[in-house]
């Protein structure tokens, strides 16, 4: 990761925000870029003592099970807008956690999502990122230094 | 009691109504407001006894909001719902004249001992 957090505590961050918020377990896994073609993905910045992003990708499956469990109905069921204002949330949670890692005085940005973003663009090299399953599903967990894209 | 949720996600609105429906508070009126601009102008039509609102909201941020609040209603129970765990922005928060505050993310019993300890209810 381009800060200095222990990917550790990354990982302490979205497992506890997905088995409060949605009640799923989010297990760490080794990067598998052949799993899925498409995600969606949601993005905050940071802006202050430290100057970056981060980035939560999901996988199509996951982002409607979370959706789901966030609006209490069927993955099926859940609606594109839905979609993005769980993914942003959940994106919002994440980075705002992430944020009180910093040393000194950062702003978050309000959380912007994107549908079927491919997996080229959520993951830019050489950004070292964090892999996740649930729900038969892929996460990623970006720490973006600024400069870095997306 | 009326209860004020301002949040602009609606998934999180969702999650905080069903998280009040598990506090003292359950059964209360809830009104959602999407943004702290329309948690503003749905302030200002009711009588309202609990604000629960996000801080990072476009628009209006909940800071915002709630200085606005203040300037008119001393008495408005505010609790600040928010990723923001840093406690020096914390502070700043609770002297703009947010009563308590609830790190997302969070679980109905927190929000419920909050909650209570506005209401005077002794908790066992």
């Amino acid at each position: 990761m381009n800060v200095e957090v222990a990917p550790a505590r990354l990982n302490e961050i979205a497992e506890k925000v997905w088995a409060m918020v949605l009640g799923l377990e989010l297990l760490p896994s080794k990067c598998d870029p052949g799993r899925t073609d498409a995600f969606v993905l949601g993005r905050v910045t940071i802006t202050g003592t430290w100057h970056g992003a981060v980035t939560l990708g999901c996988s199509p499956l996951v982002a409607r099970h979370a959706t789901a469990a966030m609006f209490g109905k069927r993955p099926n069921e859940a609606e594109p807008d839905e979609i993005r204002d769980a993914l942003g949330e959940l994106t919002n949670m994440v980075g705002g956690n992430f944020k009180t890692l910093l040393k000194g005085d950062c702003r978050l940005s309000v959380p912007k999502v994107i549908d079927t973003v491919p997996y080229a663009d959520v993951v830019p090299a050489p950004v070292e990122h964090l892999w996740f399953e649930c729900q038969g599903g892929v996460v990623i967990l970006n720490v973006l230094a600024a400069g870095a894209s997306p | 009691m009326n209860v004020l949720v301002v949040d602009d996600s609606s998934a999180m609105r969702k999650i905080i109504i069903s998280a009040l429906n598990k506090t003292e508070l359950r059964g209360a009126r809830t009104i959602e407001a999407a943004s702290g601009k329309e948690g503003w102008d749905k302030f200002c039509d009711g009588n309202f006894g609990f604000i629960l609102s996000d801080w990072n909201m476009p628009e209006m941020d909940g800071l915002e909001f709630v200085t606005k609040v203040r300037n008119i209603d001393r008495r408005v129970k505010i609790i600040m719902i928010t990723t923001e765990g840093t406690m020096g922005k914390l502070e700043n928060a609770l002297d703009q004249g947010v009563d308590e505050y609830v790190v997302k993310p969070f679980t109905p019993e927190t929000l419920d001992r909050k909650i209570k300890k506005l209401l005077g209810v002794k908790v066992a």
